[in-house]
């Protein structure tokens, strides 16, 4: 009897026109990430630049041939109205090297290189690009470095420009990581702990979303009395509609995941080797996150249909999941910029009593080998959903699904 | 033994009492009509003689078995037609039948009982459609074979003709009349007093929560000298 129930509810989620919307918004995001690129290879790409040298000196000459190793050359020559035109359609700037570089380098006087931009647009990955000649005058600028310390008899020039060399070491949580800089963590951390954040979102729309509306059709095609009244126990109906809903929910995220990790693909840095070791997930961790993210599910399922059974009919069903995803965007917003443990003390506690939160913040309790926090959140999670859905079959036991709610009576 | 015994059956809903202790007795092959006025309680009754609703107060036995403490042993013997009963639209006619006879059989059973399904609704071909494309006579014809093609002992039909146009109530109605006959005991409410008087065995009329007047069609139109049930309707709730 589970089984037909299941099998009904399902097939009443799981519609074609539901699977093609998620495909096609999976698909969006696939395109668009294959539109932007990927940021990594925009900063190894050659930059195309254009070269307008005025100086016929040594360092003029020195200059040119440095950015012409280094670089994609779209320009060289002497007039910037040409050179600006050359590099407008495809290039990111024209340097334009003064007439007396070398004149003022060799007399000790510090000079200027002019710098035209062609800025595509104020996207993050327009402005990639920027990153990379800033990098490219800095070369240039050690190269001259080196040349003038030569001729003034300095041997070791790349150990006179960086004579000190820096050495990470981080601690977190109590915990040393050797080798890694804050910054070079966060790099790492971030884009794991969105993608953890966004598969949340994303099964508590889809899931929670599959089971209001699924309470709501109930009430609003009349059938619910008629379930209600067959020989199977209400805990199975309940629990027909959970299991569905997390099977729907997961297949959904699963489709959504595919394209939304080509989008985010398209921002990700790899890491130094050291801080991907460092921090390295197991398989049995990311089993814990597994098993963290489905109780979660659980809880936000339940949660929706306790509102679902609120719910007058499919319409207003459909607006019951907006204090449910604020709850899940609350707990993304707060742990996206701060940390758990630094958190106010009231804040932490709103904090752990949403459910969302704790596969949120597993990754990173996870890198940093913090394995009790992921028990306790297990934990804490399996017993809100088993409240919670011992709450719902309560409702299912009662009087108010059938004729919601009455006055209470007066003694 | 008694298919149905209500024993001072009250219902509240907060502060509005539905039911005010109302009791009868509905004997096994019966064609029991609970008729009355719109909010005189007949849903009330039925959702809880079916198990939907928890009485307030006193005794609702079906087949021995109370609905408060044994209500899935009830549903097991029960099928219960809401007034204003839907199908799932995102199944075929034929899906909704076997969907629900699954849950009373399996394999040459369910064959046998969906069959039956689809011989009460009489929906030739259409029973292979979708059942947001049937009219509402269709959905009703269709809501019948489901509460009767699983074999109930007790059949609880809110309104069973409501919403059919004259042919398809006369049909249903003879469908219910047939039912009776392979051993089928029915409940049923209706508006419709000349339905009552073909149908029912014994009627009970309710008006306020409180049952005025019980008995058959023929006792009850003698008693009030009326020359049918919709005259004695009248004059019982004028005067009650």
């Amino acid at each position: 009897m589970f089984l037909n129930l299941l099998k009904k509810e399902l097939k009443e989620i799981l519609t074609i026109s539901s699977i093609v919307l998620i495909a096609a918004m999976s698909l969006m995001y696939a395109l668009i990430g294959q539109s932007i690129g990927n940021i990594e290879e925009e900063i190894t790409k050659k930059p195309s630049i254009g070269i307008v040298n005025l100086d016929s000196g040594r360092f003029g000459l020195l200059v040119t041939d440095i950015l012409k190793q280094i670089s994609t050359v779209l320009y060289t020559g002497t007039n910037i109205d040409e050179g600006i035109k050359a590099v407008a359609e495809s290039g990111t700037a024209l340097l334009t090297i003064p007439e007396d570089f070398t004149e003022k380098i060799s007399s000790g006087v510090q000079t200027d290189i002019e710098v035209y931009w062609m800025l595509k647009g104020l996207g993050i990955m327009d402005s990639v690009s920027s990153g990379v000649i800033q990098n490219l005058i800095y070369y240039m600028r050690n190269e001259i470095s080196k040349t003038l310390m030569k001729e003034n008899g300095f041997e070791h020039t790349d150990f006179v420009l960086n004579p000190v060399i820096r050495n990470d070491v981080t601690f977190l949580k109590g915990k040393e990581l050797g080798n890694v800089s804050p910054n070079q963590l966060l790099d790492t951390i971030f884009p794991q702990s969105m993608m953890t954040s966004v598969i949340i979102m994303m099964l508590i729309m889809t899931a929670g979303g599959s089971v209001i509306s699924s309470m709501g059709l109930e009430k609003e095609n009349k059938t619910l009395e008629t379930l209600l009244t067959m020989p199977v126990r209400r805990s199975e109906i309940v629990f027909s509609k959970i299991l569905a809903a997390a099977i729907a929910g997961l297949i959904m995220a699963a489709i959504y995941m595919v394209g939304f990790s080509f989008y985010m693909g398209s921002f990700s840095m790899s890491s130094g080797g050291a801080v991907i070791e460092t921090i390295k997930l197991t398989v049995n961790d990311y089993f814990l996150v597994g098993i963290l993210i489905f109780t979660s599910l659980l809880c936000g399922i339940s949660i929706s249909m306790l509102l679902g059974i609120f719910s007058k009919d499919y319409k207003s069903a459909q607006t019951m999941n907006f204090p449910l995803i604020a709850l899940a965007v609350f707990s993304m917003l707060v742990t996206l910029f701060k940390d758990f443990s630094t958190l106010p003390l009231a804040l932490k506690i709103v904090t752990f009593a949403i459910p969302f939160t704790h596969p949120m913040l597993a990754i990173r309790n996870l890198m940093v080998q913090d394995h009790g926090i992921i028990l306790w959140s297990i934990l804490y999670t399996s017993s809100f959903a088993i409240v919670m859905i011992a709450v719902v079959s309560w409702f299912f036991n009662s009087d108010r699904l059938i004729i919601g709610r009455v006055k209470t009576r007066r003694r | 033994m008694a298919v149905v015994e209500i024993n001072n059956l009250k219902k509240f809903y907060g502060t509005l009492e539905a039911v005010k202790g109302i009791s009868f007795v509905i004997q096994k092959g019966e064609i029991f009509g609970l008729i009355g006025p719109n909010g005189a309680g007949k849903t009330t009754t039925l959702r809880v003689i079916s198990t939907l609703l928890k009485p307030t107060s006193g005794d609702v036995k079906v087949f021995g078995y109370n609905v408060v403490t044994e209500p899935e042993k009830i549903r097991r013997f029960i099928s219960y037609l809401p007034e204003d009963a839907g199908a799932y639209k995102n199944l075929t006619g034929m899906d909704f039948l076997t969907f629900i006879g699954r849950f009373f059989a399996n394999g040459e059973e369910l064959t046998k009982m969906v069959n039956k399904g689809v011989e009460i609704a009489n929906l030739g071909d259409r029973i292979r459609d979708k059942i947001s494309s049937y009219s509402k006579g269709m959905m009703r014809r269709l809501l019948v074979a489901r509460a009767l093609m699983t074999g109930p002992r007790l059949a609880i039909l809110d309104e069973p003709t409501s919403g059919l146009d004259v042919l398809n109530a006369q049909e249903v109605r003879k469908i219910i009349k047939d039912s009776v006959k392979s051993g089928v005991t029915v409940l049923l409410s209706s508006h419709n007093m000349l339905e009552v008087e073909f149908l029912c065995d014994k009627i009970a009329l309710i008006n306020n929560g409180v049952i005025v007047e019980s008995g058959t069609p023929s006792e009850l139109m003698k008693k009030y000298n009326s020359q049918n049930i919709e005259e004695v309707f009248t004059e019982v709730i004028k005067c009650s």
